[in-house]
């Protein structure tokens, strides 16, 4: 027997076909922003960073709170010698403040933590001249 | 009709003769035949209610509907709460952790390491604004002081971009040093809400690394922006706008390689 043109279940099938589609792209999109991979651990996005010289925000992505910083303890190898120019360049803008007060003790721990910073730099040592630059120390 | 046995009168319906007792076979096949004919009407009628009766597959429809709708609310709803959940969670551990949080905290504000602190801070996510009104919240007692460093960072962060002015910044180097003069007055304007609050002179610690973070603040100005020193040593008592005034025109004078 020939089924008839049910004008309802084919507006109904409609409504099916879209909140399907609907609903394929909410979960997409619902996997990608619960499994959304935090770029503060990606090495390579700070090698962009330095490679444009912008050093205050290597200071930013590990050292200052305004933008949840990377917690010491999670430093990788991978992500130390960016951590470390970020922390030199730091140290040296505090060096000045230090100079400048004066506070002695405060100067000196900072030459400290720019040296333990230099140490764990690796390739990325000769960015220390153009900090000093930078700052006019050393 | 006739009954076939002995002629009585008898009606179509009469299975038996009510005269002679016989049994009526004209009725007999008339009923097997209205029978039949009436399981044919029904079971025409049966196809033709099921062909015309919309409702379960219009009802099957609704539920495949109202599912995917539930479906696409679900995951709306794990979109919009990922954050709270995440910050729940970070605020649950911060509390769980309060203990060795504290300590460490309170060794980089008696050491007067401002920058070190907000890193602490920042990076195992703890908040002094959780459970307000809540005496025991563990990190209430940075509150005064946390309000005072947000601003101090802020404020190393927009005069490093000046350190070098980098030419494909976001904001020209004018706009970088309005924003840095912004943030000098929004730390003064921390600095006086701090003084001002009464809880602070029952915390030494607490007050002393404020007063830390403001000669700090001087030197940064001095060192950083060509301020003069005495100049520096008075932006506390200074307006909005004159200290804005002064900031903007001593980087301009330092730029310009004069003295300020």
């Amino acid at each position: 027997m020939k089924k008839r043109f049910r004008p309802v279940l084919v507006l109904l099938d409609i409504f099916i076909v879209i909140f399907t589609i609907f609903l394929v792209i909410m979960i997409v999109v619902t996997v990608k922003v619960l499994n959304e991979p935090d770029y503060r651990y990606d090495p390579d996005n700070y090698t962009y960073t330095l490679q444009g010289g912008d050093y205050r925000s290597l200071a930013n992505s590990f050292y200052l709170g305004s933008s949840e910083p990377v917690a010491e303890e999670k430093v990788t190898p991978e992500l130390e010698p960016y951590a470390a120019v970020g922390g030199y360049y730091l140290h040296s803008f505090l060096l000045g403040i230090y100079e400048t007060m004066p506070d002695e003790e405060s100067a000196a721990a900072a030459r400290q933590a720019m040296e333990d910073d230099r140490s764990r730099m690796g390739v990325y040592v000769p960015e220390t001249d153009k900090i000093d630059k930078i700052f006019d120390t050393q | 009709m006739k009954c076939p046995n002995c002629g009585a009168n008898i009606s179509i319906r009469d299975e038996y003769c009510a005269w002679c007792g016989k049994v009526n076979e004209h009725s007999l096949r008339h009923i097997q035949i209205l029978k039949r004919y009436q399981a044919a009407t029904e079971a025409t009628k049966n196809d033709l209610e099921k062909q015309t009766d919309v409702r379960v597959p219009i009802f099957m429809r609704l539920l495949v509907i109202a599912l995917l709708i539930i479906g696409v609310v679900v995951c709306f709803v794990l979109m919009d709460t990922s954050w709270d959940r995440k910050y729940n969670r970070r605020e649950a551990e911060a509390i769980k952790n309060a203990p060795v949080h504290t300590a460490e905290l309170d060794r980089l504000l008696a050491a007067h390491d401002h920058t070190g602190f907000s890193r602490y801070m920042g990076s195992h996510y703890i908040s002094v604004y959780g459970h307000v009104g809540n005496d025991r919240y563990p990190y209430k007692k940075y509150k005064q002081y946390v309000n005072v460093n947000d601003y101090y960072i802020y404020t190393i962060s927009h005069i490093m971009d000046l350190y070098p002015y980098r030419s494909d910044s976001y904001d020209s180097e004018e706009s970088t040093l309005e924003e840095a003069a912004q943030y000098i007055n929004y730390f003064y304007d921390a600095y006086a809400r701090a003084q001002k609050d009464e809880d602070l002179a029952q915390n030494s610690v607490v007050a002393e690394a404020i007063e830390d973070m403001e000669l700090q603040m001087q030197a940064m100005t001095v060192r950083y922006l060509g301020v003069d020193r005495a100049d520096a040593a008075g932006l506390k008592e200074l307006t909005e706008a004159q200290r804005r005034y002064l900031i903007e025109e001593s980087y301009r004078m330092l730029k310009a390689g004069g003295v300020s």
